[in-house]
């Protein structure tokens, strides 16, 4: 297991991008339950992390329901990669609309620290 | 270790120098109605009450809507930014250095009735544009919309803006009002060519209506996004060759855009091969007649190359390297492509695709991120 930080670095609801020994992973803090998967996109190879990040909008805007880019779902554990909405299951990786896998990673959680299986 | 400030970039795009040469400015027309840019004040409450000019053909049954769950707003897939500020910040996280703005896709007017609103709010799109979002200063540059619906009002655009630093591209959409290659649009050809600016095209109008190529027996969105922007793009570039346009204007230069790559290879062969099998079909084309010209100077493919660019996106190259290099190669990706991101809509292309392809070396890099770009559009010197 390689620490990867502490709770606090990792924002619930959304992905945080971390290196480890140049693999890079989207870890993703729901609801305390930490998931690991790996940060490229089979697409086009983007980064999956930015799902649940909050969506660039004017003050005004009032495009409510959709507020994110890439949903992230915590009850089902999975999310949508923001770029182009194909869906991953952060438990096994698979998106089942192309039946393509990506790699995930035990994240663990001791005391405050976060720590990545590898 | 972890980093939580959100980056969509390859660790090289930091160092490359990239132009993004799609980049929407999705401004509402309540931004324009609100933002006081509407003087007309009929057209001012028609606009407030009821949004976007009307459209004839309009965009309904081709929604990305149905083929994948995206907002209400399929336009703000990422977001939406439509100030300086905030388009500088959407340049960090695109990695991109400079980029040109193009309208969104609130502003489908070249089919639309009601002439003095179509003006208005072509007015109000460019003076917002000049406004609010461009900053040469900060690399953020703006397609100058000009209408071809109404050429008078479209060399009154170009008179306004056309010589701004910020203003380095005029803008259309293909499958817009009437093909480019109308000889009516010449007044418009000259202009551009004076103010040394290029034209881009977008899809928009009737690429859209149910009239295009078997509309209606298409069963799915992705037959209409990959057929019918097709169709409007190919019979423009076809258009514009066989009219003679580049006979004519050799210095001018036309950037397709957001119809992907592959069209090139596709086109310029088939081009070739077809007006050596029929060379004398073009000299009845009115310009061609006007200019007492038999032939064109040039084979279609070499006006492809010289005088056409495409941006890249939505990218489609095979996985298999030795492929995609072929496909490279036979496009004259070194002459033709221009990096574009389309953001922020759904065929969004990060710069990624460009870093760790062994098809893409470093002058090629180059090549698609920048230089294209320099010697097409009209940076200010
Ligand atoms: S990059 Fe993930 S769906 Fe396209």
């Amino acid at each position: 297991m390689q620490k990867i930080g502490t709770i606090d670095e990792f924002p619930e609801g959304r992905g945080t991008k971390v290196d480890v020994d140049g693999i890079e992973i989207a870890v993703f803090n729901l609801d305390g339950d930490f998931y690991g998967i790996s940060n490229v996109c089979p697409h086009r190879r983007l980064p999956l992390h930015r799902a649940g990040e909050p969506k660039r909008l004017p003050e005004d805007d009032d495009a409510e329901d959709f507020d994110t880019i890439g949903e992230v779902d915590a009850e089902e554990a999975c999310i949508r990669c923001p770029w182009h909405r194909l869906e991953f299951d952060l438990e096994s990786g698979v998106n089942h609309q192309t039946d393509q896998r990506v790699s995930t990673f035990d994240v663990e959680v001791d005391g405050d620290e976060v720590y990545v299986e590898i | 270790m972890a980093q939580t400030t959100p980056s969509p970039l390859h660790p090289d795009a930091e160092d490359a120098r990239i132009f993004d040469a799609d980049v929407h400015l999705n401004v509402h027309i309540d931004d324009l109605v609100e933002g006081g840019y509407i003087d007309d004040p009929m057209i001012e409450d028609k606009l407030d009450k009821y949004g976007s000019p009307p459209v004839l053909g309009g965009v309904t049954g081709t929604s990305a809507k149905y083929a994948k769950e995206v907002d209400e707003r399929a336009d703000h897939i990422l977001g939406r930014a439509i100030t300086a500020d905030e388009l500088d910040d959407v340049a960090d996280e695109l990695g991109a250095d400079e980029m040109l703005l193009t309208p969104g896709n609130y502003l489908p007017m070249p089919h639309g009735p009601y002439p003095a609103v179509k003006r208005a709010v072509t007015e109000a799109y460019n003076d917002f544009l000049m406004e609010e979002a461009v900053d040469p200063d900060r690399g953020i540059y703006g397609a100058l919309l000009v209408p071809d619906w109404d050429v008078d009002h479209g060399l009154a655009e170009l008179e306004r803006y056309g010589d701004e630093d910020a203003i380095i591209s005029a803008f259309n959409w293909f499958s817009g009002y009437r093909p480019w290659g109308h000889e009516s649009h010449d007044p418009l050809n000259d202009k551009m060519v004076e103010l040394d600016l290029p034209l881009q095209m977008h899809f928009g109008g009737l690429t859209h209506h149910p009239t295009s190529l078997k509309h209606d027996s298409k069963r799915t969105y992705i037959e209409h996004v990959l057929l019918d922007r097709d169709e409007g793009a190919l019979a423009e570039v076809l258009n514009i060759i066989f009219t003679g346009l580049f006979d004519k204007y050799p210095d001018l230069d036309i950037v397709i855009n957001e119809n992907g790559t592959t069209w090139i290879p596709h086109l310029a062969y088939r081009a070739d091969n077809w007006y050596q099998n029929s060379p004398e079909d073009i000299r009845l084309a009115p310009r061609m007649k006007e200019m007492g010209k038999e032939y064109l100077d040039k084979m279609p493919s070499e006006y492809i190359f010289e005088n056409m660019w495409t941006t890249t996106v939505p990218i489609a190259l095979p996985d298999d390297p030795r492929r995609a290099e072929s496909m490279l190669d036979v496009s004259r990706a070194e002459d033709t492509f221009i990096f574009a991101t389309d953001w922020p809509h759904s065929a969004i292309d990060g710069p990624n695709w460009m870093f760790d392809n062994p098809a893409i070396g470093e002058d090629l890099q180059r090549r698609i991120f920048h230089e294209n770009a320099e010697e097409v559009y009209r940076f200010p010197e």
